[in-house]
């Protein structure tokens, strides 16, 4: 059935079915392993399972709002949302914790999923681009996202979404290029 | 569209941090029970884990107070009935009071409350012994809540067997391929540019007067892709340049390099009001398929259907295809088709080809391989069932069952550590055909066996035998 943007303001601009606790439990089942990776890949291991946890407590309270047949791509943007608000958390430090300058600037402003990854020559080029442009990549390289799904995932429209990725696919050769 | 050819991507989805990554999802779903109990429903009891409460999980949750824990009876396994008939609404009110705000007002557009909470009475039958249930009317949804280790189960073959390898090449030249495409589309007149590069999408045409690009990027020995794009009708057109400054600084810039100095870049100005009715997906579908044509890759033989999950302020419709009974996940095409017309298509062709015949393990050999790593793990193979809707709507062809966890185990000395794991027993293997990626080798349809168990689910792996693999390295 068609669906509709999630921040529209229309009322009842979907048609779906009751989406009641049995519902849930089928959406939970179909996209958990997805939305837990999505903040595997982008914080630190051991918060993956409260973000993730605390994106499908708010798609429980805003689920009549969820676009059918793009589930996922809403549950990604609400994704960026939580992992946005939970860098911006301050955090705690014991004392012995503090070592010299340089290991107390290892902080949250740091994009986690750059220190994950184990391609050292991917991590140089990566961090030659854009925040943006990182954000665009590593929804379509390890979320898959394209096309409309990635429009929604990114809250643009299709066009916008196709012209991001096609520019920071441009950026990441270009990067790639100047160390191959 | 997969770009073959674009190394830097490719080592980037190999890069995945989250590869091998399964999450423990029935801690995952108490911890959403605990911030949103409506959506155990009404009736529902649910053991909620203790290690959910306590230890170092307890100090990552910073918004579940001590009050919040007594009030639910917590601290020695305790039990969380459904909000509408059990618990403390002041409790729940400020649990959300926590969470909620701060996600809500960081997704523009939605409206600051919360819509009203359908009734859900009776939705979910509570079981008997309060362990969660699956919600029995729900059928598809499936997952494994813990890790799996399967065992060839009595009878199982052990005889080898062979099957076909195949990949996807394009005989096509991609020059001619363009002229030829472009020709059908009048795009071969006076004033066409021709691009090497444009925008990242291959060589390629840009007519300046109407805005109209095609691109073909052919990969060696691989698949070509081809893509259209009618800018100035598009829906989007308008939002095709950056509106920062810097972003539009970098397109020109990125532009003027492709297209040279005298070529204009797109202006939105020249942005069409396309006029009429957005068509019906019967005919997007029948304009998609005439368009196609001009391709000579998309034929008769290729299945076009209308999902119906467009954007309906777009004014358009979305085609997809792929040849009927394709195994080939990558083969297929796109086409967005307005008021008046196709306002962009891309695609992948080429002809499935056979590497030969390859020599297949067994299923009992099928099943040892599934506990390697990197066959279950990094090199997993998908089938198409797995990725396509069944007829009911569910995500999966397989069922949804109910299981029965484990009870919590408390920290005592010398304890024995609890590691949770699930023997299945493969009862039965069908030989089936799947995609692969193999990083430095593209994409490749391969045999696939599909290792059946008792309880309905099913384990895919790739099924040629070792000695037809070359394990490559890196320095």
């Amino acid at each position: 059935m068609a669906g509709s943007l999630a921040d529209d303001d229309g009322p009842a601009a979907l048609a779906v079915d009751t989406r009641d606790a049995a519902w849930f439990d089928a959406f939970f089942a179909d996209h958990a392993t997805a939305v837990h990776r999505y903040f595997v890949r982008r914080a630190a291991r051991d918060d993956a399972e409260d973000l993730a946890a605390e994106v499908f407590a708010t798609a429980w309270r805003r689920r009549d709002r969820i676009p059918a047949g793009f589930e996922l791509p809403w549950l990604y943007r609400t994704a960026s949302y939580v992992l946005a608000n939970h860098r911006r958390r301050p955090t705690l430090t014991l004392i012995s914790e503090y070592g010299n300058e340089q290991e107390r600037h290892t902080t949250r402003t740091a994009d986690p999923a750059e220190l994950v990854m184990a391609d050292q020559e991917v991590r140089t080029a990566m961090a030659r681009l854009s925040s943006r442009d990182r954000s665009v990549l590593m929804l379509h390289a390890w979320e898959g996202m394209d096309g409309e799904g990635l429009a929604k995932a990114l809250g643009l429209t299709r066009g916008g979404a196709a012209a991001a990725l096609s520019r920071a696919r441009a950026r990441l050769r270009q990067a790639w290029s100047e160390d191959h | 569209m997969v770009d073959h050819d674009d190394e830097a991507l490719a080592r980037l989805r190999a890069s995945d941090p989250a590869t091998g990554s399964h999450p423990d999802l029935r801690t995952l779903r108490a911890r959403i029970a605990g911030k949103a109990p409506d959506s155990l429903g009404a009736d529902r009891a649910t053991a909620v884990p203790d290690e959910v409460w306590r230890g170092s999980r307890a100090a990552t949750l910073p918004w579940v107070a001590a009050t919040v824990a007594l009030a639910l009876g917590m601290g020695s396994g305790g039990y969380v009935l459904g909000a509408r008939s059990g618990e403390d609404p002041g409790v729940v009110a400020a649990r959300e009071a926590d969470v909620g705000p701060a996600v809500d007002d960081a997704l523009p557009g939605l409206s600051p409350g919360a819509q009203p909470v359908q009734d859900m009475e009776g939705s979910v039958p509570a079981s008997q012994d309060g362990v969660p249930t699956s919600g029995g009317t729900v059928e598809g949804a499936n997952y494994d809540p813990g890790p799996v280790r399967l065992v060839a189960g009595e009878g199982l073959p052990e005889e080898r067997t062979t099957g076909e390898v195949r990949t996807l090449v394009s005989a096509l030249d991609a020059e001619e391929f363009l002229a030829d495409w472009a020709r059908s589309l009048g795009l071969d007149g006076a004033g066409v540019v021709e691009a090497d590069d444009l925008w990242g999408a291959g060589q390629g045409l840009y007519d300046p007067a109407t805005g109209r690009m095609l691109s073909v990027h052919a990969a060696d020995g691989g698949a070509l892709n081809y893509s259209y794009e009618d800018s100035y009708r598009s829906p989007w057109c308008r939002e095709m340049v950056p509106s920062d400054e810097e972003g539009r600084a970098q397109m020109a810039q990125e532009w003027t390099d492709a297209m040279g100095p005298d070529v204009p870049m797109p202006d939105p100005a020249n942005c069409r009001e396309v006029a009429g009715e957005t068509p019906t997906p019967e005919q997007a579908v029948a304009a998609a398929r005439d368009f196609l044509t001009g391709t000579g890759v998309v034929g008769e033989d290729w299945d076009l259907v209308a999902p119906g999950w467009d954007d309906p302020t777009s004014g358009t419709v979305a085609v997809e295809g792929r040849p009927a009974d394709s195994s080939f996940q990558e083969l297929t095409v796109t086409v967005t088709v307005g008021p008046e017309g196709v306002v962009s298509a891309w695609g992948v062709t080429g002809e499935p080809t056979s590497l030969g015949t390859y020599p297949v393990i067994s299923p009992v050999e099928a099943v040892e391989r599934h506990g390697r790593r990197e066959f279950s793990v990094d090199y997993g193979v998908s089938i198409p069932e797995d990725l396509s809707w069944a007829d009911d709507g569910a995500s999966t062809s397989m069922p949804y069952p109910e299981y029965e966890m484990p009870e919590p185990t408390p920290p005592e000395p010398g304890m024995k550590i609890p590691m949770l794991i699930k023997d299945k027993t493969v009862t039965d293997a069908e030989l089936v055909r799947g995609t692969m990626w193999t990083q430095t080798g593209g994409s490749l349809e391969v045999p696939v066996w599909k290792l059946l168990t008792g309880d309905g689910m099913h384990y895919t792996v790739m099924a040629v035998a070792d000695e037809a693999i070359d394990w490559q390295s890196w320095e």
